[in-house]
């Protein structure tokens, strides 16, 4: 078979994780982080040959490489089958992973561990590689295992410090970890669930099965493997291990916790859609439950100070996004925005980073300010991915969140109207991020300003590369209303041909209308981010010199009236709705959630205390209780005599 | 020829024979060299003789020993633990600067009483070979003479494991007197008899105690505790092994017709295994204790599978073979890295990893293959387990089983956490010993190799069933 | 069949009517004396001079235990030296098989000083 190469593009982050983790404490840093970096180069370069294979004839490519379980009926292989989607998403993961390899080189060129970080960073790739490119379920699971523990490795990463006064960083990848297995566990039943009905693990006998079987079944099946994406993907009631997986390090955040992992959910979903759409319930909670999110995570990310969590709430809710689309069928449109995603969220990761590192580790945005001038390529990187997540055109992220509206708006117009509203949310913690951290008055020391530098020649590379990727990435997704070919998703047809055959023909809106929508869409992030910037970029004090100045007295009753506006605003947004939402994270995040989590934690603790109570070291109480045991057995046999 | 069938055993005998008169006749510290070579070729010896025996398939020695694939696998699983045992045996003798040598004679025979349980062809062989099994784990266990907590361990061990048998004793006269014979192959020929439904019950007493199921899992935190660790391993590897070799042959042959009601009684055990194992480790910060209750636990999800053998016994006892082949390898691997670091407590591993890399590394290994992360030997047995569970339809006692072993992935963790992510504290350096770092190596390949590829093995085990058919 | 088992259970019967029967009449017709000859361990006999809990080596037990494990044996011998014509050749040898083991068990005994007194 000349498929054997696709087996290369895993096994060489694999090879580099075993160099890296097993030697890497004795090679120099340089060659640790060119090992790193290199062996996710060739993954790339394969994962584009493959794009282009496929590209050119429409057909998957696949490749078993031995049987791994053969049990009577089942057959699990360790085989991959790279489809449409596969391709994108191993493009993706190689692409964006190996530019957050390189600016790895530059970021973490002070840190001694460098050897084991390169080390976790290659075999998280590996685990999504598989994961990916799976070919069955199982296989797809130890892919998801291992992207779970290689983002708790990394979280913990720096496993001294602390990441909260409560919260240490060995703790938020603990938290990570544990929230993930409530999500495996839905996974898992739903695998055995599966094997049980249909016989076959495999997705491509899987598709082929045939899907008209008890309602509930299926709608078990669905929803257990919804579980398991919520805990990945950080969707309600699973998402609050993401905000403090933010304690691992920068580069981290972007590849696994923004670009790549948390999108396994979305993946996973696609991957199976032609199961999920013979679930109307499951449909209708993934819908819902990805357009609560969405609105949700918003409106905390409204309040946020620390630049990392303002992103880490942005990745939740726009994950929302893609489950919504999901959930109204418009898979092409969830993987787009998926796609489109990475770049821009990558971006901002590193983005954020250079100007932490700017600021010494400083990560509280209101101890930042004016560096606009000061950081001038990190600034322009940053603003075009700001500008693609707000969702303005012709940025990336405009095409992307404009599908998923607008197939929202076909199929539940409640949740289109709740999306509208949390993209303009979205525009307004942007720009205000994007203000608060460039614009206004600096509120550094004088010290601290002069360390202020530009990032490294890599870590500028990089960001330039995933700017122009966020600037671009939309332009092969342009729909039809705008005289584009809509290539995307054409392009992955093939992939969700049986779902939408279930589906049956999506109604297609006129062009009108989505001109209507994309109209609304741009007023209301347009207003959204207008208002974000406008109040985070002044400060008062200036407006009050402005105001005594001789000249501008003349204009002081339109100042005033500024002023005055700024005080409703202040009053309107930022006292009540931003008390509110403050008021509904703190009840609903840290009192609801973190007290469910610790409420479970206590009583399992306290169960477990006082069974150990029966533990008495005493003989005959030990011999007394396998009496008991022995009565109970016999009392039982003799009920059945 | 029917002496092959008593090869290993007799094999066995006579290295722990050689063993004491090298104790009788060598000074110094070099006896402890000898008898752990003579002990290695003696086991490698049993395990060539064993392995040897696949194939055969037929009864010797008037159905006393019935030689089949089934027996003779486990058998080799029973004696790989032993070779393992031994190698870090080594390790704890050097550490403890003991010269008795006895020990492994002990071992030897130990492993000789499990040779002779896995292949039991009737009832009397059963016994002898649970016994002499037993026996010498009593004396293994109490070995560290000095410890009151070891002397403890052994007291509470013989006394209750005297009871047990006492109620085995009990019910396989019942079942002599109600079917009149003590053949297992026949017995299950038999009819269904009141006398029958009684001497199960007071079997499956014996059998749940030593394997270590709730209710009858009280001795097993304070012997894993006070024994010494290499002991301890071989407990939880070795004698659990031989356990459920004879317990299923039992089971499954001679009271294929009571399907019925070992089906309940085994599923409620299960469940009651897998909670109370896992629950109770998590407030365990002594690894060798937290390690007793995971081995509860296992029981349990073993148990699980074995209560799906009403129905679909091939699965059942594939998947149990193949999780006690997975469960030999992570256990010892573990138990030996507490011998290498010479610490029991949680608190003692802060940062161990990084003094020692490799043994961190595979501690790791083993500590994930118990939690069941996939890629590991773990995953693959737990795999087995619940998917033969949830096709046999035991949608409860499965969903309490994954459940339960999503909570065990806490307590497993937090020794990895500690391991990485804790700051060092310094301890007396871990003792090098190259036997113990090989048993290690071993036990990590044998991890991956069951999880990554174990086809071979699975095309073995399943037609281990058939095999005691025959 | 279950008739023939009446008997024994008359037999059980009897025995524990007439031991319960033995009780209750020495309980309520016999005499009562109390005193401090009521408290020593015989009360009729040779007066106590010392503890009846005395010490001695452990020793004893020891050469009880081995005695045992000879003893045993003979358990194998006298059957073989009955059936010595019939079990042939191959008897004598399994006998030697079984002699040398226990030798050696003997050996080590010897080699480890458990037969020794002090």
């Amino acid at each position: 078979m000349g498929n054997t190469y696709l087996l290369f593009i895993p096994i060489l982050p694999l090879i580099g994780f075993l160099i890296n983790g097993l030697i890497g404490h004795k090679l120099n840093r340089k060659v640790v982080g060119t090992i790193g970096g290199a062996t996710v180069l060739g993954s790339f370069i394969l994962s584009l040959m493959t794009l282009f294979r496929i590209l050119g004839d429409g057909n998957a490519v696949s490749y078993v490489a031995f049987h791994w379980i053969t049990i009577a009926d089942l057959d699990i292989t360790f085989g991959f089958r790279i489809d449409q989607l596969s391709a994108v998403m191993i493009n993706v993961i190689t692409g964006v992973g190996f530019l957050i390899h390189v600016y790895s080189n530059g970021y973490m060129h002070e840190d001694k561990s460098v050897a084991r970080f390169f080390a976790y960073l290659n075999l998280f790739v590996f685990s999504m590689l598989i994961l990916v490119m799976a070919d069955n379920i199982v296989l797809m699971f130890l892919g998801w295992e291992g992207v779970g523990l290689c983002s708790y490795l990394l979280i913990g990463f720096w496993y001294q410090d602390m990441f909260t006064k409560k919260l240490s960083n060995a703790d938020a990848g603990k938290k990570a970890f544990i929230v993930n297995r409530v999500g495996d566990f839905g996974f898992l039943l739903a695998i055995f669930l599966i094997f049980m009905t249909f016989g076959t693990l495999n997705f491509e006998q899987l598709s082929h099965a045939d899907m008209n079987i008890a309602g509930g079944l299926i709608t078990a099946i669905t929803l257990l493997l919804f579980l398991g994406a919520t805990g990945k993907s950080a969707q309600i009631p699973l998402y609050i291990w993401l905000p403090d997986a933010m304690a691992g390090p920068t580069p981290v955040s972007a590849l696994i916790h923004a670009a790549t992992m948390v999108t396994a959910g979305i993946y996973m979903i696609g991957r199976l859609s032609f199961m999920f759409v013979h679930s109307e319930t499951t449909m209708l909670t993934i819908a819902v439950i990805g357009t609560l999110t969405a609105v949700f995570s918003a409106t905390m990310g409204l309040t946020q100070n620390d630049i990392k969590k303002v992103l880490a709430y942005s990745t939740v809710s726009q994950l929302g996004y893609m489950f919504m689309a999901m959930g109204v069928g418009a898979f092409s449109a969830g993987i787009f925005h998926l796609m489109t995603h990475a770049f821009f969220k990558a971006l901002l990761f590193l983005g954020a980073g250079s100007v932490i590192l700017a600021c010494h580790h400083e990560q509280d945005m209101r101890k930042m300010g004016a560096l606009k001038d000061k950081i001038p390529t990190t600034f322009w990187m940053f603003a075009i991915g700001s500008l693609a997540l707000m969702g303005i055109p012709p940025f990336a992220g405009f095409f992307s969140k404009d599908d998923i509206l607008a197939r929202v708006f076909v199929e539940h117009k409640a949740l289109w109207a709740l999306g509208l509203v949390g993209a303009g949310m979205t525009a307004f913690y942007t720009a205000r991020m994007v203000a608060m951290t460039f614009f206004g008055t600096s509120k550094m020391t004088k010290k601290q300003e002069l360390h202020v530098h530009e990032p490294g020649i890599s870590v500028r590379f990089v960001l330039i590369a995933l700017g122009v990727l966020s600037a671009i990435g939309g332009l092969i997704g342009i729909p039809a209303a705008l005289h584009g070919g809509a290539h995307f998703s054409h392009f992955l047809d093939p992939v969700f041909e049986a779902a939408q055959a279930h589906q049956g023909g999506h109604h297609h809106l006129s062009h009108l209308t989505e001109w209507i929508l994309m109209v609304i869409s741009i007023a209301v992030v347009a207003t959204g981010g207008w208002l974000g910037f406008d109040i985070y970029s002044k400060e008062k004090s200036i407006r009050k010199n402005f105001v005594k100045h001789p000249i501008g007295g003349k204009l002081h009753h339109i100042s005033y009236n500024k002023y005055y506006i700024d005080e409703i605003y202040d009053f309107v947004i930022v006292k009540s709705i931003m008390g509110g939402s403050k008021a509904l994270w703190k009840f609903f995040d840290v009192t609801i959630i973190d007290g469910f989590v610790n409420f479970v934690a206590d009583i399992v603790a306290f169960i477990s205390g006082i069974m150990r109570k029966i533990q008495t070291g005493h003989t005959n109480s030990y011999a007394f209780s396998i009496f008991i045991g022995a009565l109970g057995i016999l009392i039982y046999i003799a009920s059945r005599l | 020829m029917q002496f092959q069938a008593i090869y290993p055993g007799s094999l066995l005998v006579a290295a722990a024979i050689l063993v004491l008169m090298a104790q009788s006749f060598v000074k110094g510290e070099k006896k402890l060299t000898i008898s752990l070579i003579i002990s290695l070729i003696g086991v490698i010896l049993a395990i060539f003789f064993t392995f040897k025996l696949f194939g055969v398939n037929e009864s010797f020695y008037e159905n006393a020993l019935r030689v089949d694939d089934f027996g003779v696998f486990l058998s080799l699983v029973a004696l790989i633990g032993t070779a393992l045992t031994i190698l870090i045996s080594a390790g704890y003798l050097k550490k403890v600067k003991s010269y008795y040598t006895e020990y492994y004679a002990l071992i030897l025979l130990a492993a000789c009483g499990m040779v002779f349980l896995t292949i039991s062809g009737d009832l009397i062989t059963f016994l002898i070979g649970l016994e002499i099994m037993s026996i010498s784990i009593y004396i293994l266990a109490g070995f560290n003479r000095e410890s009151k907590k070891s002397n403890e361990a052994a007291m509470k061990y013989f006394i209750l494991g005297a009871f047990s048998t006492g109620f085995l004793l009990f019910g396989m006269s019942m079942v002599y007197g109600a079917t009149g014979e003590i053949v297992i192959s026949e017995i299950g020929k038999a009819e269904k008899s009141a006398g029958m439904l009684i001497g199960l019950g007071l079997m499956l007493v014996g059998f749940l105690f030593k394997i270590g199921a709730v209710p009858f899992q009280n001795w097993v935190p304070d012997v894993y505790e006070g024994a010494p660790t290499p002991i301890t391993a071989f407990m939880a590897a070795g004698v659990k092994t031989a356990g459920f070799a004879a317990f299923v042959r039992i089971i499954l042959i001679a009271f294929q017709n009571c399907g019925e009601e070992w089906h309940t009684i085994l599923q409620v055990i299960a469940v009651l295994s897998m909670i109370v194992g896992n629950v109770v480790a998590i407030s365990q910060r002594n690894i060798k204790r937290l390690l007793a209750y995971s081995s509860i636990a296992h029981t349990g999800y073993m148990l699980l599978a074995f209560a799906a053998a009403k129905s679909d016994p091939n699965m059942a006892s594939s998947s149990i073979l193949f999780y006690l082949f997975t469960y030999t390898f992570t256990v010892i691997g573990a138990f030996g890295i507490l011998i290498y670091s010479g610490r029991e407590n949680l608190d003692d591993f802060a940062g161990f990893a990084h003094q020692k890399r490799f043994m961190g590394i595979a501690m790791t290994v083993f500590f994930f293959s118990l939690a069941g992360i996939p890629s590991t030997a773990g995953f693959m047995g737990k795999l087995f387990i619940f998917m033969t569970a949830i096709d046999q339809k035991l949608y409860w006692a499965s969903v309490i089983g994954i459940i339960t072993s999503m909570i065990s992935v806490f307590y497993y963790l937090r020794v990895v956490v500690y391991l990485y992510m804790k700051p060092e504290v310094t301890r007396a350096a871990p003792l090098t010993d190259w036997n113990v770092a090989i048993a290690s190596a071993v036990s990590v390949i044998g991890v991956f190799v069951l999880g990554l590829i174990p086809q071979s093995v699975i095309q073995l085990i399943l037609t281990t069933y058939q095999s005691m058919l025959q | 069949m279950r008739e023939s088992y009446i008997t024994i259970l008359m037999y059980i019967t009897f025995v524990l009517v007439n031991g319960v029967i033995m009780l209750a009449l020495s309980h309520f017709f016999g005499p009562r004396r109390q005193g401090r000859g009521k408290f020593d361990p015989y009360e009729c006999g040779v007066p106590i001079r010392d503890e009846a809990h005395k010490r001695f080596p452990v020793k004893f037990y020891l050469i009880a235990t081995l005695f045992i494990l000879f003893d045993i044996e003979t358990v194998f011998l006298i059957p073989w030296s009955v059936t010595y014509k019939q079990a042939g050749v191959t008897g004598f040898l399994y006998l030697l098989v079984f002699l040398a083991v226990l030798t050696s068990g003997f050996i080590y005994l010897w080699r480890r000083g458990a037969l020794e007194w002090d």
